[in-house]
């Protein structure tokens, strides 16, 4: 059936598209979810870093819940536990976007601690000593500082949020994957969906540490 | 609290004063019982042994340390601390206050992922509202006068030490303080830099600028200070003119510093 490659090519056209749509599926899921774990990140590294303990304890407690079980269990207990537990009908998109949000912030957040420790106390005090208030120091003259440090390692977990949306092929959303097990489960070629698959994975995540790279050539600190 | 009603019969000459200040980390007293005022134009220079409270006293002074007990008066302003329950202050209160206190630390601390000028221009603009080209005019002014006029768009990496503590200098300069605070600030810096960073300092003093100078270079104690505190574990061991104290000391502790700060070298 398929004897040359312009066969092979005019068989495989019409899965593009819908790898096409799964791929914008996955940008559009990871896009939300990274951005929102880089919110709840910041905040728990804040609320983990307070004097009061009624910040610290549920920042610590999110943080030893979300790295001590699978990201699959998490994404199970927010599709199917909540919406059973209360009633709450939560879309596959939204429960996606914020299981996987979920799941990285609270490795977000320790990347964030670590790049606050980073910053010598010194720069603080400078600003403290200029008159400066505490918000107006951390938002011109910490966080810049600590945006620069931190982008190889959040670069590194926007990866595995990207990825990760593969889980999703469990909760109905058509993904990547679940497109791939579609395909496959109507052709009986695993190797070749698989492979593109991968290949698409692969796109996605060298164009996203490209443009990291290019971030932290242009604004790393000079040193 | 609150903005002091002192007396504008009493001719109150004194820029700071301290009374009876009183600071301790957990056991270890580091100020004990100081009292010290600074008059309008007055350089005082602090000198001690390392640990003798030198840091702490001048941190204190600008509100970055909090004292367990005493009063601090800095230009009409009065902040009474006690053992039971200090004088709480809000964040916004205390940098208002910090905003008359100009401090140099011994390690500059510019900030890296700023230029000269922006790092000098920052807190007028957005602590003390001025506008922009203004205060990008007045560091222009101040680059020119701590001999660095090229130097506006260069990142403080990509300076000396001494000029870095010289931008540093600029920078705080550039809130017009009333008093400035000096912490050790030649004290990272390579032996043949020392001098430039002094002499900004020896100008500044010159031009009538009221300045606190913790240092270990006893020549510009001597030459530049009116006036010489000895701390010696927490406590103002020796205090007077700096020639007095420098060039004749009543206290042996005072006597055997110096003799192992001159000797040193």
């Amino acid at each position: 059936m398929i004897n040359s490659i312009s066969d092979y090519i005019a068989w495989f056209a019409p899965y593009l598209v819908g790898f096409f749509n799964a791929a914008v599926i996955a940008i559009e899921i990871s896009f939300l979810a990274i951005v929102i774990s880089w919110a709840i990140g910041l905040v728990t590294t804040l609320a983990k870093s307070s004097r009061s303990r009624l910040l610290r304890w549920p920042a610590e407690l999110y943080i030893w819940f979300v790295r001590g079980t699978p990201s699959l269990i998490q994404i199970f207990i927010i599709y199917f536990g909540i919406p059973h537990a209360t009633g709450l009908r939560i879309s596959p998109f939204v429960a996606g976007v914020v299981a996987l949000a979920i799941s990285s912030g609270a490795y977000v957040a320790e990347i964030f601690r670590s790049g606050f420790s980073a910053i010598p106390r010194g720069q603080t005090e400078s600003a403290l000593a200029l008159g400066m208030s505490p918000a107006l120091m951390m938002r011109r003259i910490i966080l810049p500082q600590v945006i620069r440090i931190v982008v190889p390692a959040m670069t590194n977990e926007a990866i595995n949020t990207l990825k990760n949306t593969s889980l999703l092929s469990t909760i109905t959303i058509i993904e990547v994957t679940m497109f791939a097990q579609l395909a496959l489960a109507q052709t009986f070629r695993p190797f070749d969906f698989l492979i593109a698959a991968a290949l698409i994975y692969l796109i996605m995540n060298t164009i996203l540490s490209q443009f990291a790279a290019w971030y932290e050539r242009n604004y790393s600190l000079e040193i | 609290m609150g903005v002091a009603t002192s007396n504008v019969q009493e001719q109150d000459a004194d820029l700071l004063r301290l009374t009876s200040l009183r600071k301790s980390f957990g056991d270890a007293i580091v100020l004990d019982n100081i009292n010290l005022s600074v008059a309008q134009s007055e350089v005082l220079a602090v000198i001690g042994p390392s640990g003798s409270g030198k840091s702490t006293l001048l941190r204190s002074i600008n509100l970055l340390e909090v004292p367990d007990e005493g009063t601090i008066h800095l230009a009409g302003e009065e902040i009474q601390y006690s053992a039971s329950g200090s004088a709480w202050r809000s964040a916004r209160d205390l940098a208002k206050l910090r905003t008359s206190v100009g401090m140099v630390f011994q390690n500059f601390n510019l900030w890296p992922h700023r230029t000269v000028l922006e790092n000098i221009t920052e807190a007028p603009i957005r602590v003390r509202g001025i506008s922009p080209t203004i205060a990008r005019e007045r560091a222009a002014e101040l680059l020119n006068m701590i001999g660095l006029p090229d130097k506006l768009q260069e990142y403080p990496r990509r300076l000396s030490g001494g000029q870095q503590q010289r931008v540093a200098i600029a920078r705080a300069l550039a809130m017009e303080p009333m008093l400035m605070l000096f912490d050790e600030v030649t004290s990272a810096l390579d032996p043949e830099l020392v001098g430039e960073v002094l002499d900004i300092m020896s100008r500044l003093a010159e031009s009538g600028m009221t300045m606190i100078v913790v240092t270990h270079e006893m020549g510009f104690a001597r030459h530049v200070s009116n006036r010489t505190a000895f701390l010696y574990n927490g406590r103002i061991e020796e205090y007077g003119a700096s020639s007095d104290v420098l060039g004749n000391p009543e206290s042996a502790h005072t006597r055997q510093f110096l003799n192992r700060v001159l000797h040193h070298r």
